[in-house]
C-alpha cells in the first residue's frame, strides 16, 4: 500500500481526502455516522487509557508500598533505628485498615514515607481516606493525639485507609515489635491495599472483557453504518479507475474528523486523572494523578492508536466487494432461529435451576457457565423472532387501538427485526453478564455467611478483646457501666471464665467456681462467642478481671449495643500496642467486604461496558431509523404530519430499548434466584437501577434525536424525480 | 407563450413566478392557470426546473418573485402549520418511484394520509381498500415492496386519492415503469381530472405520457411554452 500511495503522487492523496470529507458532508444520516464513529473511537481510547491507567496504579500502588515497607533487621545485620508492629483494625462498616504502630529508637531513624516527622509518643498520623470514613466514629482520637495526616507519598493509593501509630508505652520487650533500620524493601505482604490487590492480568482482562471488547464492537457498528451507500460510491469510484489507494483514502478523509475527535474526547479523563485524584466509582480506589502523569507518553500513545484503529477498521471494513457476494443464498439460518427458539429457555433454565439439581460441584459449575453462554449465545435470535412476532402483532393490533406511528413502527420492526434484535440483545447481555460477575464475585463462603449471621443475631452486644501484654486495670476500669468484662482462657478440656459475680450472674452462670454443662445453659451471646462444644469452667473475681488473661470478652449487660468506638478508643490508650477490640465474626465479614469491594471494579466496568454497548447499537439502530425514515418523509410532508417521527422514534427506539433494560434485570434476577435463594450470594440494587435508569436515559435521548433528526430529514426532503 | 384556459376559481395558478439558484435564473417568470378537472403536462430537459416548479407549487421552497396559489390561497403567506394543513387539504403527489413504505401493505400505505389526517381507522381503511379496487390493485396481502413496478404507481395513485385532493401533482410518475405499465398508469393518471374533478399537473421526460393531457406545455430557459392544446 505504502508503494501505491508514493506513486500516487500527495496532490491526488489530498484530493482523495478531500473527497471522503465531501462524501460525509453531504450525504443524508451522515450525522449519526460522524457522532457514531466518534463515540467508538472515544470509547476505544478510554478502553486503551484505562489499560494504562490500571499499569499505572499498580506500579504507583506497588512503589508506594514497597517505599514504606520496614528493612528488618537481621542477625548481624542492620542497626536497630525503630520498632514496628503492623496491625489490622475495622471501622464499624467492617472494611479492614492497617495501623502500624512504630517508634523511633535512635535519632538517626527517618520516619516513614508521607511522614514529615516522628509523632510524639501518645500521637497518631492518619490518611486522609481513614479520617473521612471514620470521622463518625471519632477515629482521629481512637490511636491517641492526633498529629496530622500522612501524605499522598506514603500511601498506596489517596483512598487508602492507614494509620501510623507512637503508642505511649515503649514497645521495647514486645516479642511481636520487630526491630526495623529503616523504610524500603520488597512491598511487605499485609501492609495495606496493597495486600487485597488481585494480579495486574485479572484487571486487564476486566479492562478488555468490558470495555475493549464493547468498544470494538461499537467501532465495527459504527464503520459499516450506512455501508449500502458508500459501498455504492465504491464501486462507482472503482469503475472509474480507482486503484485500492484512492478508495482507502477517500474512506480516511470521510473517517478521520470524526475519529480525530472521538480519541480527543476519549482521552478526556485522563487528562483529567492527570490533573487531579479521580476516585473510581464503586471499587473504593482512588486514582493517584502522579502515577498517570508518570505514564503520559503511553496516554498519548494510547489515544493516537486509538485513532489509527480507528482509521484501519473502517478501511479494513470497507472492501469493494463484487455484487455477486451479496445475493449468496445463505441456508440455514432459518433452521438456526427455529433451533434458538427453543433453546435459548433451555439454557436459562439449566443456568438458574441447573445447579441446584446437579450431583457435583463440578456439574453445578459447568451447568452454570454453560447455560449461561449457550442462554446468551442464543438470545439474539430468540429476540430477532420476538420483535418480528411483536413488530407484525403491533401493526395488526394498530388497526383497532393505536395510530399510524404503531403501524409503521411494527412493520419495520417485523421486517429488520434483526436491526432491533442487536439493540435489544446488547443491553440484555450487557446487564446479563455484569449481573453475573457481580453475582459471583458477591458469593460468600460458608465462613462469612456464618460470621454475617452471627453479626446479625448479637450486633455490637458482644466484643472480644486481646491485648499481647495481658488486660489492665485501668481498661477494666474505663469501661461503661453496662459492659461486662469476662476474661477467658482457654485450658485443658474446655475454657475457663474470670468474672464478678453479679455479671456471671447476669450471664446465667454460676456465681462460683465450678464447671458448666453443656454451655447452652448460658447467655446465647456466649455460645456464639465460644462455640457450645466444650465445657465452661467460672471464676469468680471481685473486681473486674485484670492482669491474668490476654483474651476477654466484653459484653452489654442487656443485650443493647456497646459504643465499639469508645471502647477501641479506651483500649488503645490503657492497653499495650497492638491490642484488639472487635465485634464476633468481624476478621471474616471484613475479608468479604474485601471481596465485594474487589466486585465493585466489575460493576464498575460491567456498567461502562453496558453503557457503551447500549449506545453503539443504538446509534446503529438509530441509523437504521433515520434510513426507514426518510421513506416516510414524502408521506409524513403532504400530509402535514412531520410529528408523526416522534412516534415512530417512541416505538422503533424508545421502546425496544425500555423493553431491554427491562429484560435485562429480569434475565439477571433469573439466573442470580438460585444463588440468592441459598444464600450464597446476593443481587445489587444498585445494579438492577442502573441498568433500568441507563436503558430509560439512553432511550429518551435517542427517542428525542432520532425524532428530531427524522422530522429534520424530512423538512428538507424536495420531489427528486426530474 | 402559454396561453391559459380561462377559469373561473383556478385550481392552482403561478403568477410571473422567478426562481434562482446561487447566480442561475432558472425560471424566469411562469405563468399558468390549471382550473379543475384540467390536466397539464410539463416537460422538459433534465435540470430545466419541473422538480423545483413542484416544489414551488407545494410551498417546500418560496419563489423569489411572483405568486403562487393554490385553491385561492397564496402559498407565501402561509407559514407552518397553516401551510401544512392547507398542502394536506387541497394537495397531493405521485412519485417516479411510487414514495410507498415497502414494509407495509397496499392498503396500509393507501390508508395511511387518512390516519394521519386523524380520520377513523375504519373509515380509512375501507376507503383504502375502495381506491385500490379502482386503481384495479386487489387480493394481494403481500407488502408494497413485492408488488410490481405498475401495482406499485396504482397503490400511489390510490394513495394520493385519499385525501380527495383538490390538485395532484405527479413527478415523473410512470419514469421507472416499462411500456405496458406505463401505458394502464398514465391512462389511470389522466382519468382522475374528469373521474374525481381535480387538477393534474404532472412532470415527465415522456411525450407519449405528456400528449394525454389537456395541454402540454414545455419548460425551458426558465419559461413555460405551449406544445399541443388536447382537442
Amino acid at each position: 500500500m505504502t508503494r501505491v500511495l508514493r506513486d500516487i503522487g500527495f496532490g491526488t492523496r489530498w484530493q482523495m481526502l478531500r473527497i471522503g470529507r465531501a462524501a460525509r458532508q453531504g450525504r443524508a444520516g451522515s450525522g449519526t455516522r460522524f457522532v457514531a464513529l466518534s463515540f467508538a473511537t472515544a470509547a476505544l481510547c478510554l478502553a486503551l487509557t484505562s489499560l494504562v491507567a490500571v499499569c499505572a496504579g499498580y506500579a504507583g500502588t506497588e512503589e508506594r508500598t514497597a517505599a514504606r515497607s520496614p528493612q528488618r533487621v537481621a542477625a548481624g545485620h542492620g542497626t536497630t533505628l525503630a520498632r514496628y508492629l503492623l496491625k489490622q483494625d475495622t471501622l464499624s462498616d467492617a472494611r479492614g485498615y492497617t495501623v502500624v504502630y512504630v517508634e523511633p529508637v535512635s535519632s538517626a531513624a527517618a520516619p516513614p514515607p508521607g511522614l514529615t516527622s516522628w509523632p510524639s509518643p501518645g500521637e497518631a498520623v492518619l490518611s486522609p481516606a481513614l479520617l473521612q470514613a471514620g470521622a463518625h466514629e471519632h477515629i482521629s482520637e481512637r490511636y491517641g493525639r492526633p498529629a496530622g495526616t500522612i501524605a499522598p507519598e506514603g500511601l498506596a493509593s489517596p483512598g487508602e485507609r492507614f494509620a501510623y501509630v507512637r503508642p505511649v508505652h515503649s514497645m521495647r520487650g514486645m516479642a511481636e515489635a520487630r526491630p526495623i533500620h529503616g523504610f524500603g524493601t520488597v512491598p511487605e505482604w499485609g501492609s495495606g491495599d496493597f495486600t487485597n490487590q488481585r494480579p495486574i492480568w485479572e484487571f486487564l482482562l476486566t479492562v478488555c472483557g468490558f470495555l475493549l471488547l464493547p468498544a470494538g464492537a461499537c467501532l465495527v457498528l459504527a464503520a459499516r453504518m450506512g455501508a449500502d451507500e458508500r459501498d455504492r460510491r465504491t464501486a462507482l469510484v472503482a469503475a472509474l479507475g480507482a486503484l485500492p489507494a484512492h478508495r482507502r483514502l477517500i474512506v480516511i478523509g470521510e473517517a478521520i474528523l470524526p475519529a480525530a475527535l472521538g480519541a480527543l474526547v476519549g482521552v478526556v479523563p485522563a487528562v483529567v486523572g492527570c490533573l487531579i485524584n479521580v476516585p473510581v466509582p464503586f471499587a473504593q480506589f482512588t486514582l493517584y494523578a502522579p502515577d498517570l502523569r508518570a505514564h503520559a507518553p503511553w496516554l498519548v500513545a494510547a489515544a493516537v492508536l486509538s485513532l489509527v484503529l480507528t482509521l484501519a477498521v473502517v478501511t479494513v471494513m470497507h472492501r469493494h466487494r463484487p455484487a455477486a457476494a451479496a445475493t449468496r443464498p445463505r441456508a440455514g439460518r432459518a433452521a438456526l432461529t427455529g433451533f434458538a427458539c427453543w433453546a435459548c429457555p433451555l439454557f436459562l433454565l439449566a443456568a438458574s435451576y441447573g445447579p441446584g439439581l446437579a450431583p457435583s460441584p463440578t456439574l453445578r459449575v459447568l451447568l452454570q457457565v454453560l447455560g449461561t453462554l449457550g442462554g446468551f449465545a442464543t438470545l439474539p435470535s430468540l429476540i430477532a423472532a420476538a420483535c418480528r412476532a411483536f413488530g407484525s402483532a403491533l401493526a395488526e393490533l394498530s388497526r383497532r387501538w393505536a395510530g399510524p406511528s404503531a403501524l409503521i413502527s411494527g412493520r419495520w420492526m417485523a421486517a429488520s427485526a434483526a436491526t432491533t434484535a442487536r439493540l435489544v440483545c446488547s443491553v440484555v447481555i450487557a446487564i446479563g453478564l455484569t449481573g453475573e460477575a457481580q453475582l459471583w464475585m458477591s458469593r460468600m463462603a460458608e465462613p462469612v455467611r456464618q460470621a454475617t449471621a452471627v453479626h446479625e443475631a448479637v450486633g455490637d452486644s458482644v466484643l472480644t478483646v486481646t491485648s499481647p501484654k495481658g488486660l489492665t486495670a485501668e481498661f477494666a476500669r474505663s469501661l461503661p457501666p453496662q459492659a461486662m468484662l469476662v476474661a477467658v482462657d482457654h485450658v485443658k478440656g474446655g475454657t475457663r471464665l474470670t468474672g464478678r459475680c453479679q455479671d456471671l450472674t447476669a450471664l446465667h452462670l454460676p456465681c462460683r467456681a465450678g464447671t458448666v454443662t453443656p454451655v447452652t445453659q448460658a447467655d446465647e451471646r456466649l455460645r456464639y462467642a465460644l462455640g457450645n462444644g466444650s465445657d465452661l469452667a467460672t471464676t469468680v473475681t471481685t473486681h473486674a478481671p485484670a492482669g491474668t488473661s490476654d483474651a476477654a470478652l466484653l459484653l452489654s449487660r442487656h443485650g443493647s449495643a456497646l459504643d465499639v468506638a469508645r471502647i477501641k478508643r479506651t483500649a488503645n490508650r490503657s492497653l499495650a500496642p497492638g491490642s484488639s477490640v472487635s465485634t464476633l465474626g468481624v476478621g471474616w465479614i471484613s475479608g468479604g467486604k474485601v471481596l465485594s469491594d474487589q466486585a465493585g471494579w466489575l460493576l464498575f466496568f460491567g456498567l461502562l461496558g453496558t453503557c457503551v454497548l447500549a449506545v453503539g447499537f443504538a446509534l446503529n439502530t438509530q441509523a437504521e431509523f433515520l434510513r426507514q425514515g426518510r421513506a416516510a418523509a414524502p408521506v409524513a410532508v403532504l400530509c402535514g404530519r412531520r410529528t408523526v417521527f416522534y412516534g415512530l422514534s417512541a416505538w422503533s427506539l424508545l421502546a425496544p430499548i425500555l423493553a431491554a433494560g427491562v429484560a435485562g434485570v429480569f434475565v439477571y434476577s433469573w439466573l442470580a434466584r438460585p444463588l440468592v435463594a441459598d444464600g450464597a450470594a446476593n443481587t445489587s440494587p444498585t445494579l438492577m437501577l442502573a441498568g433500568l435508569g441507563v436503558s430509560g436515559v439512553l432511550g429518551l435521548v435517542l427517542w428525542g434525536c432520532g425524532g428530531t433528526s427524522a422530522a429534520r430529514i424530512a423538512a428538507r426532503w424536495r420531489p427528486t424525480g426530474d | 407563450m402559454v396561453d391559459p384556459i380561462p377559469a373561473a376559481h383556478p385550481i392552482l395558478g403561478l403568477k410571473d413566478l422567478r426562481y434562482r439558484i446561487g447566480e442561475r435564473q432558472l425560471l424566469r417568470g411562469l405563468t399558468l392557470d390549471l382550473a379543475p378537472g384540467e390536466s397539464v403536462a410539463v416537460t422538459g430537459p433534465s435540470g430545466s426546473g419541473k422538480s423545483t416548479l413542484l416544489s414551488l407549487v407545494l410551498g417546500l421552497v418560496t419563489a423569489g418573485k411572483g405568486q403562487v396559489s393554490v385553491a385561492g390561497r397564496d402559498m407565501s403567506e402561509l407559514r407552518g402549520k397553516r401551510l401544512a394543513r392547507h398542502r394536506a387539504r387541497h394537495l397531493s403527489m405521485v412519485f417516479q418511484f411510487g414514495e410507498l413504505l415497502p414494509e407495509l401493505t397496499p392498503v396500509e400505505n393507501v390508508a395511511l394520509p387518512a390516519l394521519l389526517a386523524g380520520e377513523s381507522r375504519q373509515d380509512a381503511y375501507e376507503r383504502a381498500a375502495g381506491l385500490l379496487r379502482e386503481v384495479g390493485v386487489t387480493g394481494t396481502s403481500a407488502t408494497t415492496g413485492e408488488l410490481s413496478g405498475g401495482e406499485r404507481q396504482r397503490t400511489a395513485v390510490a394513495r394520493a386519492l385519499m385525501n380527495k385532493p383538490s390538485l395532484i401533482l405527479a413527478d415523473e410518475p410512470t419514469g421507472s415503469l416499462d411500456p405496458a405499465a406505463r401505458s394502464v398508469v398514465a391512462d389511470l393518471l389522466f382519468s382522475l381530472p374528469e373521474r374525481w374533478g381535480c387538477g393534474l399537473l404532472v412532470a415527465t421526460h415522456d411525450p407519449s405520457v405528456a400528449a394525454r393531457a389537456h395541454r402540454h406545455l414545455s419548460l425551458h430557459d426558465g419559461l413555460l411554452h405551449t406544445e399541443r392544446v388536447a382537442t
